[in-house]
């Protein structure tokens, strides 16, 4: 059962009073789910790829390199 | 009372110091077109690293030196964030500010009220015991800490960086236009990494020097909203290190005189015409809580009056601002 006054608060002063969370704590925590969310803004616009094919891939016909 | 301005011309230079740096750092990484509102919190993490290594190892030199580049690591981050991620500049920054804040009032809490034998008061070698003799400002230009000092050489220095060396033009060109500066070869990546951090550098001294010289105590929080002024001063002398001084001064001037004038008391005799209303009304000024709002509420006047100028085009703000780079083609 939450108290009704705690609902009215932000979710950082709730734990402060809750929990007995020092405000230190939650600033950090505040912080650390804004880098967590700006962050993942990235991954909104590129993909990660991992590839596990280790076989070279072939030449363009006509590359100097690929025919050494 | 030539005693109370000597004394008030001493804290502003000392208060200024702070706003110097950190306006200074600003400067630098705006002028790269990265906005760098974590200043606070780099501010605060120099404090603290600094105070700690100095109450540590008696240095204070080594502390400012690790209060420097504690700062450097977390604008690092930011530059991180910023540059190679492309992520919101502003939120980046505020970011920053809580991390920095929650950091330091959580690993600065057995230090607080601590106090450190930091940088004392030195008299400028060889013209400084000629030129402190002058009234009023001589003791408070002439017989400072060496991080005054530090601050008063930086800003020549910062504006020859600028604009008389490769390095600080190709920062500007970044900043006004990174496409044309790319094309150029201009490394953009490269220039605002290095910006942001030696704005990071900056922030920390700045930090370091609250903690080591202005006050030599530790408390959380202790920059009180200097790095925020130091953003706002930047907008105040329109990019230009020259002016940073004159802003810093005047911020610097206003943080004094809530700090000189909580002891003093001004009444109109009874006698007076009017006393009967002005007094209240001298007594509401002169009020110390009031008085600490002063150094804000100009900072607001400042930019209320850079937004009328921008609508006037007389701001000078870097074209690219803010503008997250990609060579991408969108």
């Amino acid at each position: 059962m939450v108290d009704p006054a705690l609902r009215q608060a932000s979710a950082s002063s709730s734990i402060e009073t809750s929990l007995g969370v020092p405000s230190a704590i939650t600033n950090v925590m505040e912080a650390l789910i804004i880098l967590f969310l700006i962050t993942a803004e990235f991954f909104k616009n590129y993909s990660v790829g991992l590839s596990l094919d280790q076989t070279p891939t072939p030449s363009a016909p006509g590359d100097p390199e690929g025919d050494v | 009372m030539s005693g109370f301005v000597t004394g008030l011309a001493n804290a502003t230079v000392n208060a200024s110091t702070v706003l110097i740096l950190a306006g200074l750092g600003e400067l630098i990484s705006e002028r790269s077109g990265v906005l760098n509102l974590g200043v606070e919190g780099m501010m605060l993490v120099g404090a603290l690293s600094g105070f700690v290594v100095t109450s540590i190892t008696g240095s204070p030199w080594l502390g400012l030196c690790i209060g420097i580049l504690a700062g450097g690591a977390m604008a690092l981050l930011h530059a991180f964030l910023c540059v190679s991620l492309n992520s919101d500049q502003a939120v980046s920054g505020i970011m920053l500010t809580l991390l920095g804040v929650g950091l330091t009032t959580y690993f600065g809490n057995p230090w607080t009220g601590d106090s450190v034998s930091g940088f004392s008061e030195v008299t400028l070698p060889i013209i400084g015991s000629f030129l402190v003799e002058i009234p009023i400002i001589g003791s408070a230009l002439f017989n400072s800490t060496p991080t005054d000092y530090i601050a008063l050489l930086l800003i020549p220095v910062v504006w020859l960086f600028l604009y008389k060396t490769n390095i600080g033009l190709e920062m500007i060109s970044v900043g006004e236009d990174p496409e044309t500066a790319d094309t150029m070869g201009i490394d953009v990546f490269k220039m605002r990494y290095l910006a942001v951090i030696i704005g990071g550098l900056f922030a920390g001294a700045a930090g370091a020097h609250l903690s080591l010289a202005f006050n030599q105590i530790w408390s959380s929080g202790m920059t009180a909203g200097n790095g925020w002024i130091a953003v706002a001063l930047v907008i105040f002398a329109r990019w230009e290190p020259g002016r940073i001084l004159v802003g810093a001064y005047l911020f610097g001037l206003l943080n004094a005189i809530q700090l000189y004038s909580q002891g003093l008391k001004f009444t109109l005799a009874p006698e007076t015409a009017l006393s009967g209303l002005l007094n209240p009304m001298i007594e509401f000024v002169m009020n110390p809580t009031i008085m600490s709002t002063y150094p804000y509420i100009v900072t607001l006047l400042v930019l209320v009056i850079t937004v009328v100028r921008a609508e006037n085009r007389q701001l000078a703000q870097p074209s690219a601002l803010v503008q997250s780079y990609s060579r991408e083609i969108d």
